[in-house]
């Protein structure tokens, strides 16, 4: 069992000065081909989770364990090597593209400084090797090699969203961290990418953490997912199932506000007053209750733990089950909530 | 036949002889909201633009004709223009914080607004607090910082703003491509909110036709500065007849699947 986990978090923490952004978070990744969402607003800390797996923030807490291995200890050359096996691309690839380097040479550099295509010189003339291996690249991204002469300028966000993803794919990473990779792009260029991961899991046999705020972007990639609230998971199980029957009030919420195309998919709204909290004035009992429509009196002053709900489910919510089982908020018909099959 | 609140005919927009942007025929009337869908560099944005007056500080060159209760806005001073945009037309875009000077606290910025549309410093402060209560936000806000605010906040700001100055017309560039889902549901409900209880017309810009089925009575896609298609949502959506707007269709993901 545990030989299937690539990456196991347990209990991490993360803290910016008395603000505790990541407050006990766990979850598992599988080896590849295998995708898990991250889901939660702006806020919730998901961001704040990917980087501390990649160790580009450091944990206060907790442990993070990389094919059996500490990943929080690692240093010098051992954190290089886990830093090639674990990729991250950003939200906005017009910030992490340097703009005055052409496309070629913002991919040739990662292969150049990992020594994975011989020497070469950075600004200057590149081996043929490498030039090669970014054609490659390029290709498996679905991008014209031609595209290796251009400037991030000259690409569409959809474009430079794939040159990100081949840089990430030139040093053959086994874990992809995707931090809203396609939030900055509109839904043609987003159906792209996300076709384009669908095909790279399948024949890299790539692992991913997909981070979103978008629940509608995630059935069909990630096969778990974790709901995040204020830093703390809310609820995680199989995709399918959650998504179907959520037993945590904030992932009934989060399901609601995905618009929809077709009439007859649209759930009832349920609006949550106001925005998040800010991490750092979590209120006292359940991080949600003072947006939650279905908050009762426990729910003020008790926080509720995460424990199992149903068969690989856990939710932290003192109604978990009543939710499960089709409590709704007034309003919120519970016909809807079953979800069999919707047409689509 | 009727007038629309706003009505823009044989709009053209070019850059240096270049069409961007080509709207034979486009009505939005008090109390509906019209979409305009499209992806990137379809030609959305600068519609809007062309609308309020300003592709031209843009370098566009515009032909056609937009009319606001008949009265002919293309070509009009940039006096005349001034009194009419932001006063009975307003405008919200897609980034919210860019909207808004980051040195004046939210209130300066708004009150100012105000008073530049003739109110008194009075009734500025009396019409922001109302406005401010009516896009559901606490008029303390208006002490804080933009930074201090978050991006739904702000763009509910950029709301009550239009509704303080009593706008006619609302003009929405992607107002919530940059939002939460959780925050976009909101926003989305105020613009309906806008359209029944005040009667306001309201132009919408977006590139997910998820968006645009959810709110917009009618929808016009456009492609490559061109008008493709365009009627009332649901028969847009339910039979699309151009094979764009199917594109377009089949790139909005479902939770369903």
């Amino acid at each position: 069992m545990a030989d299937d986990i690539l990456l196991d978090v347990r209990d991490l923490r993360v803290s910016f000065g008395p603000v505790r952004a990541v407050d006990g978070v766990s979850l598992a990744i599988s080896r590849g081909p295998f995708g898990i969402a991250l889901v939660g607003e702006s806020g919730s800390g998901k961001t704040t989770v990917g980087r501390a797996i990649l160790r580009l923030v450091p944990a206060s807490g907790g442990t993070i364990a990389f094919d059996g291995q500490d990943v929080l200890g690692l240093r010098g050359p051992r954190l290089r090597a886990y830093r090639r096996a674990v990729q991250i691309v950003f939200q906005d690839a017009d910030n992490s593209l340097d703009p005055r380097m052409r496309i070629g040479a913002t991919i040739g550099e990662v292969l150049i400084a990992l020594g994975l295509a011989g020497r070469g010189a950075l600004g200057g003339r590149v081996s043929a090797r490498v030039t090669a291996q970014v054609s490659a690249l390029l290709s498996e991204a679905a991008l014209d090699p031609a595209l290796a002469s251009r400037y991030p300028h000259q690409l569409s966000g959809g474009q430079r969203q794939r040159v990100a993803i081949a840089r990430a794919l030139a040093v053959s990473p086994r874990l992809l961290v995707l931090d809203e990779p396609t939030s900055a792009l509109d839904v043609t260029a987003q159906a792209r990418i996300l076709a384009l991961v669908r095909r790279l899991r399948d024949e890299r046999q790539l692992a991913y953490l997909l981070i979103t705020h978008n629940l509608a972007i995630i059935p069909g990639l990630c096969e778990q997912m974790v709901v995040l609230y204020l830093g703390r998971v809310a609820e995680s199980g199989p995709t399918g199932e959650l998504l179907a029957r959520p037993a945590h009030p904030y992932t009934l919420a989060l399901r609601s506000a995905v618009p929809e195309v077709d009439a007859a998919a649209r759930r009832s709204r349920i609006i949550l007053p106001s925005d998040t909290p800010q991490a750092g004035s979590t209120p006292p009992g359940c991080p949600f209750h003072p947006r939650c429509p279905l908050a009762i009196d426990v729910c003020r002053t008790t926080v509720p733990p995460l424990q199992a709900v149903a068969p690989g489910r856990q939710a932290a919510c003192h109604r978990a089950n009543e939710v499960l089982t089709g409590l709704r908020p007034p309003g919120a018909p519970a016909q809807l909530a079953e979800d069999p099959g919707r047409p689509r | 036949m009727s007038q629309a609140k706003l009505e823009v005919r044989d709009l053209r927009v070019s850059f240096a002889g270049h069409p961007v942007a080509s709207v034979p025929e486009l009505n939005v009337d008090g109390g509906e909201i019209v979409g305009l869908a499209g992806e990137s560099g379809s030609g959305k944005s600068m519609t809007i633009l062309a609308v309020l007056g300003l592709a031209g500080t843009a370098g566009a060159a515009v032909t056609g004709s937009v009319r606001l209760d008949g009265q002919e806005l293309i070509g009009l001073s940039a006096a005349r223009l001034r009194a009419i945009r932001g006063r009975r037309i307003a405008a919200i875009f897609q980034s919210p914080a860019l909207a808004f000077n980051p040195v004046f606290r939210v209130g300066a910025i708004v009150s100012r607004t105000l008073r530049q549309h003739g109110l008194s410093g009075a009734e500025a402060t009396g019409r922001a607090d109302a406005a401010m209560r009516s896009v559901l936000l606490p008029p303390e806000l208006l002490d804080r910082y933009p930074a201090q605010l978050s991006g739904g906040q702000l763009q509910r700001v950029a709301i009550a703003l239009a509704l303080a100055l009593r706008a006619e017309v609302l003009l929405a560039d992607e107002p919530t491509s940059a939002l939460d889902v959780t925050v976009q549901a909101e926003v989305l409900e105020l613009l309906r909110e806008l359209r029944d209880s005040r009667g306001m017309a309201v132009l919408f810009v977006s590139h997910d036709l998820a968006v645009i089925a959810e709110l917009c009575d009618r929808v016009a896609i456009m492609r490559a500065g061109q008008v493709v298609e365009q009627g009332p949502t649901g028969q847009v959506i339910a039979a699309p007849r151009h094979d764009y707007t199917r594109e377009l269709l089949a790139a909005v993901p479902r939770l369903g699947e």
